[in-house]
């Protein structure tokens, strides 16, 4: 067991894309968990940095929010993607696995000719 | 369907929207974050905390409220637009602290941003300024022109415009016009109304349509068609009261009745080189098929076709123009054709002079900006400790930056103000004192786009005379400028090095524009003292209009000049009147003609002189002198022998090393008789003082037939010439009603409207514009040296202690101002070389690269120079080195 990784720098806008596409309409609150429990709490997340985050998102149009209430009766603002943001979604996805695709191949180690 | 807009743009404008609901949102967000909190604590409490740890725990994981409420706002856009905000209060708390720098600051950059305006204003008005015309950039200008004689732009004869016109395939229409300008009586006397004779395809290649009425019909510029005319709006409101009814009545113009067919749009006004804008438009009559290729008589403007460039036509015309040199030698040997866009033709004069001041004022701007960039940096040193203070206490580089231009933006922008009501002004007494019935300039004035090109100024002026001092100045290391005084910090040797750079190129562009303001005096003074070859004193000049009608044949004109020289003569204050074509200076008649050593010269060498008509008096009113033989006598006239008149530059030209008294020659031989050269006179600047002598023959008045009307008339006055314009005036009606006086000028009023006042307009603009570069450019030099002095002040204090005179301070700080001025000056030298070919057009008898205007020049900046720098060094020099070491 490592000591936990902080949230890399512009993953976390594509977190929060796939958790609202995975959960449906959700609060800033649920989806701070959900991120860390997906990464089976290997990330640890400053809860505060969602927030503006999510405003970002939301001034680009990827996401829409309302208040409505939770589980247990409280009233929580809750985001929901829209369909750029589905756009958005494979977009990022794409380009990120891509990323990776490369990475992993310098990474790998190296074959012999 | 529209597309979205991209995410950021969106995103930007919400971020702007954010600003004026800020009071809700942050209760949306306080109220977020509350929710956030309990769901978290209701989470913990099930986990089995104790419920202050489960808010404890909470609140750790939010990473402080305080924290996240900031950096959400930052993400609305709330910070930038109120950090903007908050720096405009404190910029101006800060303009307002120092009145003094604000004010000179603005007043500098005013003049900068002024100046740029005015000419720019000048330029939008003529060079820039559409045509009203329908699609304006296909219509073009056609010349005749003959290179080897220089004569590039010459009118067309009505032949080649007919053979033009046919025989291209470039051009939609082709249409001619020529100045008929004709009395209209009012009352008791008559008045002479501008006007053109117009090819009935006229309006129809414009594109200009009448707003009421019709415009010409085919067939109305047929010989023997009868007498239809369109008037301008402003003649149709002045002399006919807006007369809804005015089509099909008539207007009398030369004692003829002309149909008005309609009234022109205000649009539809073209004139005649430096004529005045038409007021009412006739059809030129002419038959094609008979038209003559001799007589030069039409400007020719023309349509091109779509998707044809005006380079392919020119190639074309060129083509046709070699065709009519083969088929009409006689006429058109040697004769090309020039095509020009028709905005260039009409705004050719002013286009060298304009592109010079536009030059002109961008240095003055730019030197202003250097001034105020300096004032910064200087303040910029007393500003050190506030700077370090804001950075101190968590200002970032660029924040700090930020806030010196907000402040630089607030100076630039209240220049822009004043320099707009500045240039209005100029604008106005630029106008009004050299063009004041140019209508060529009618359309200068502050438009919007002339505001348009100042905002654009105004920003550039934020970027040249604030982002140098903000970079400087906000790159201050902490440390060292709280702990040291500000004097001798690390950053102020940099910035001290800076400044003497900045006020080295402002040094170099003043001397720029001095040498043009130079080189345009001494084109002035050269001009000025150019001998016209008459004497202009007490001269009036004046053309006499007379109705083709009533006086359509040569002897029934002959008769009234007789009759009205007569009383001219009478006149009280007149001491001799003449007749003459055209007096010198007022438009060239050229005439070809033969010797009877050569009574057939080969086509392309034909001679050619000015052709004269004038009365015996003529030369004794200009006081042209007589060089040999005699001046016309009241006797040369029809019946007895046929006599000319000759100047020495023809008797050179033709008669070379030979005394041109009783040579022999003749117009044409065969159509008129052999005359026979009786005097020959001095030499005149005809076309300007700036022209060369060109060849000129004299014919007596009485001696029919003139080749064309005379129809000027000069009288030498014993007091002020223009007095007797009334009494004139006077003479005229008194013998014909419908005759009128136009154009009443003295002769030195000619001369200095048609060969000084284009000189005048442009000295006087580019000499002003150096002056300002040159007190700018003092200033500059004068702040730069007195900071320097004073942080210099504990080593000259040192240097003192260990023995240095005054004198030697003296020297060590002007040596500074000198290799500032020195090099600046080298700087401004190579500069003009580089432009001398720019200035060449506006010079005359000197050179652009004339060594005494750069020696004198060169002296002046220097010495002004090195006066402003003599103030602070002698400040230096009373440094008292007790003190100024304690103050260490």
């Amino acid at each position: 067991m490592g000591e936990k990784k902080d949230v890399l720098q512009g993953t976390l806008a594509l977190m929060v894309l796939k958790t609202l596409e995975a959960l449906g309409p959700l609060h800033g609150y649920g989806i701070a968990r959900r991120i860390e429990q997906t990464s089976g709490d290997l990330l640890s997340l400053n809860y505060g940095t969602l927030y503006p985050a999510l405003l970002k998102l939301e001034q680009e149009g990827f996401i829409s929010s309302e208040w409505g209430f939770s589980d247990n009766n409280r009233k929580a603002k809750y985001y929901k993607l829209t369909r750029a943001g589905h756009r958005q979604l494979e977009r990022e996805t794409r380009e990120w696995n891509e990323t990776a695709a490369i990475l992993q191949r310098f990474l790998a180690p190296s074959e012999e000719r | 369907m529209s597309t979205p807009p991209p995410a950021f743009l969106r995103a930007a404008f919400l971020r702007f929207a954010s600003l004026f609901r800020k009071h809700k949102l942050d209760r949306e967000l306080s109220a977020e974050l509350e929710s956030h909190l309990q769901l978290h604590i209701e989470d913990n409490l099930r986990a089995g905390m104790s419920s202050s740890e489960a808010r404890r725990h909470a609140l750790l994981r939010l990473g402080g409220l305080q924290q996240t409420t900031e950096d959400y706002r930052d993400q609305r856009g709330a910070h930038f637009f109120e950090s903007i905000w908050r720096d405009t209060i404190f910029g101006l708390r800060q303009l307002l602290k120092n009145p003094g720098f604000t004010f000179v600051a603005i007043f500098t950059l005013a003049l900068g941003i002024g100046a740029n305006s005015a000419i720019f204003s000048f330029v939008s008005g003529t060079l820039l300024r559409p045509l009203p015309y329908r699609d304006p950039d296909r219509l073009i200008q056609l010349w005749s022109s003959e290179p080897q004689r220089g004569w590039w732009k010459n009118i067309v004869s009505v032949g080649d415009f007919t053979d033009w016109k046919n025989r291209n395939h470039s051009f939609e229409d082709m249409a001619g016009y020529i100045d008929a300008s004709s009395n209209l009586s009012v009352g008791q006397q008559a008045i002479v109304l501008p006007g053109l004779s117009v090819t009935s395809n006229f309006f129809a290649v414009l594109g200009a349509v009448p707003q009421m009425g019709q415009p010409f019909r085919p067939g109305d510029d047929l010989p023997g068609a009868p007498h239809v005319a369109l008037i301008s709006r402003s003649l149709w409101v002045q002399r006919f009261g807006s007369d809804p009814q005015i089509v099909g009545k008539s207007i009398r113009l030369n004692s003829e009745n002309y149909t008005i067919l309609g009234v022109a749009s205000s649009s539809s006004a073209l004139q005649t080189e430096g004529g005045p804008l038409a007021q009412f438009w006739i059809p030129y009559a002419y038959d094609p098929a008979t038209a003559d290729h001799d007589m030069h008589a039409l400007y020719v403007i023309g349509r091109l076709r779509q998707g044809v460039s005006l380079a392919q036509a020119q190639q074309e015309m060129k083509m046709i123009a070699s065709q009519l040199e083969k088929q009409y030698p006689k006429f058109d040997l040697g004769w090309t054709v020039k095509a020009e866009g028709l905005r260039e033709s009409l705004t050719g004069d002013v286009r060298p002079v304009l592109i010079i001041l536009m030059g002109a004022v961008a240095c003055v701007l730019l030197i202003a900006c250097v001034n105020v960039a300096n004032l910064q940096l200087s303040r910029g040193g007393t500003r050190q400790r506030e700077i370090a203070l804001r950075s101190a206490l968590g200002a970032n580089r660029s924040r700090l930056i930020r806030q010196l231009l907000v402040e630089s933006s607030l100076l630039a922008f209240s220049a822009a103000v004043i320099g707009s009501l500045l240039a209005g002004w100029i604008v106005n007494v630029l106008l009004k004192s050299y063009f004041a019935d140019d209508p060529s300039f009618e359309a200068v004035h502050l438009d919007s786009r002339v505001l348009l090109f100042t905002v654009l100024v105004s920003v550039v002026t934020v970027f040249l005379s604030g982002l140098v001092p903000a970079f400087m100045t906000s790159g201050i290391h902490l440390e060292s400028s709280l702990r040291e005084s500000s004097r001798s910090s690390g950053t102020s040797g940099k910035t001290h090095r800076l400044r003497g750079i900045l006020v080295t190129a402002e040094c170099g562009l003043a001397m720029l524009l001095l040498v043009g303001a130079g080189l345009l005096i001494r084109t002035f003074v050269a001009l000025n003292s150019v001998n016209p070859g008459l004497d202009p004193h007490n001269v009036l000049t004046f053309e006499l209009s007379l109705s083709n009608f009533h006086y359509k044949d040569q002897p029934a004109r002959l008769a009234f000049y007789d009759r009205f020289l007569e009383r001219l003569s009478a006149l009280p204050g007149v001491e001799a009147a003449g007749l003459v074509t055209r007096p010198p200076f007022l438009g060239y008649n050229g005439w070809g003609f033969v010797t009877s050593e050569n009574p057939e010269p080969p086509l392309d060498s034909q001679p050619d002189a000015s052709y004269q008509v004038i009365s015996p008096d003529y030369f004794k009113v200009m006081r042209i002198p007589l060089i040999q033989g005699r001046f016309f006598l009241p006797s040369d006239r029809n019946g007895s022998a046929p006599v000319a008149i000759v100047n020495q530059t023809l008797a050179r030209t033709y008669w070379p090393g030979q005394n041109p008294v009783g040579k022999q020659l003749s117009m044409d031989p065969k159509v008129y008789p052999w005359v026979t050269v009786v005097g020959l006179v001095g030499d005149v600047h005809r076309q300007g003082l700036d022209s060369d002598f060109a060849p000129e023959l004299f014919f007596p008045y009485r001696q029919l037939p003139w080749m064309n009307n005379p129809h000027s008339f000069a009288i030498r006055t014993s007091g002020n010439p223009l007095l007797l314009t009334n009494s004139v005036r006077q003479a005229v009606s008194e013998l014909d009603q419908d005759a009128a006086i136009d154009s009443p000028l003295t002769m030195e009023q000619v001369i200095r409207l048609r060969s000084l006042a284009n000189r005048s307009f442009n000295m006087v603009l580019l000499g002003s514009l150096a002056g300002i570069a040159l007190v700018l450019a003092v200033v500059g030099i004068f702040g730069v040296i007195s900071y320097s002095v004073s942080q210099r002040t504990p080593e000259i204090g040192l240097r003192m202690a260990l023995g240095a005179s005054s004198p030697d301070v003296l020297k060590l700080i002007l040596s500074q101002g000198l290799r500032i001025a020195g090099v600046g000056v080298l700087a401004g030298v190579l500069a003009s070389l580089i432009f001398a070919h720019a200035m060449t057009s506006l010079l005359f008898r000197v050179s652009a690269i004339d060594p005494a205007t750069f020696a004198a020049v060169g002296l002046l900046l220097m010495t002004v120079m090195l006066l402003a720098t003599y103030l602070p060094a002698r400040r230096a020099t009373r440094v008292d080195p007790v003190v100024a070491l304690r103050y260490e």
